[in-house]
């Protein structure tokens, strides 16, 4: 996240690389012990009200312009919310580093890397030969999806729904 | 359709994705499900606290920009 964090600074764009600032300090804060508080239970919430807040959170999108205050509130709003979710003590044991699992890991991680260095080297190439249809990152791909207000809609449902499988805050144990 | 160099990287990973995906659900022996990796990386808070910043960071870059 340190190293984000400097890319970001790097290329000057200065709200991301505060983002990652705070998030690299909030890890390192949680690393250190920093914090005296500690919640000793996993905060559980049932279906309705995530589905509810998953439908309010589609329809301001869906409703209001991209880039305007209100998804700025909404996104600001639900950034203490899913760190609070997180923010449990560790429970049991750590699970053991079966075999099977490492090689689980590192494929993933290896996709994730691809990934990264594509987008990275998109973004380069983009910046370099002033061309970015030949070398589009996958913000430019995606972007005249998000233009559109269905666009932004299912995008934001995706988006949501994949927090809600991280977080997983209906999970008993 | 002609995709440029980058596009079919991401198509790639895609594609590779999907596949280790279904792999996890009907060979889970070869490779653990996806549910269980993200249980086990999930564990600890400090990853937790990553993941949900990386995440959020996702839905700030690509709605309010």
């Amino acid at each position: 996240m340190v190293y984000v964090a400097i890319f970001h600074f790097m290329r000057e764009s200065w709200v991301d690389a505060a983002i990652f600032t705070i998030g690299s300090l909030l890890v390192i804060a949680d690393w250190k012990k920093w914090f005296r508080w500690e919640m000793p239970e996993r905060p559980k919430l049932s279906k309705t009200p995530v589905l509810l807040a998953i439908l309010l959170a589609s329809s301001i999108l869906f409703f209001s312009e991209r880039g305007g205050w209100q998804d700025t509130v909404l996104l600001l709003a639900l950034a203490p919310i899913a760190l609070f979710m997180v923010y449990y003590r560790d429970h049991g044991p750590k699970p053991s580093s079966t075999k099977l699992m490492n090689r689980t890991r590192w494929l993933w991680l290896t996709l994730a890397t691809i990934l990264c260095v594509s987008e990275l080297f998109a973004y380069i190439w983009a910046n370099a030969f002033k061309d970015d249809e030949s070398y589009p990152t996958i913000s430019i791909i995606v972007n005249p999806v998000l233009e559109s207000p269905y666009g932004r809609g299912i995008f934001l449902l995706v988006w949501m729904l994949i927090g809600v499988g991280l977080i997983q805050p209906w999970r008993k144990k | 359709m002609s995709l440029s160099i980058p596009e079919w990287e991401y198509l790639g990973v895609i594609v590779a994705g999907l596949i280790l995906w279904i792999l996890g659900r009907v060979r889970p022996n070869w490779v653990s499900p996806f549910g269980d990796l993200i249980a086990r990386i999930m564990h600890h808070r400090n990853t937790r606290i990553a993941i949900v910043v990386v995440w959020w960071w996702l839905g700030w870059h690509f709605f309010t920009f």
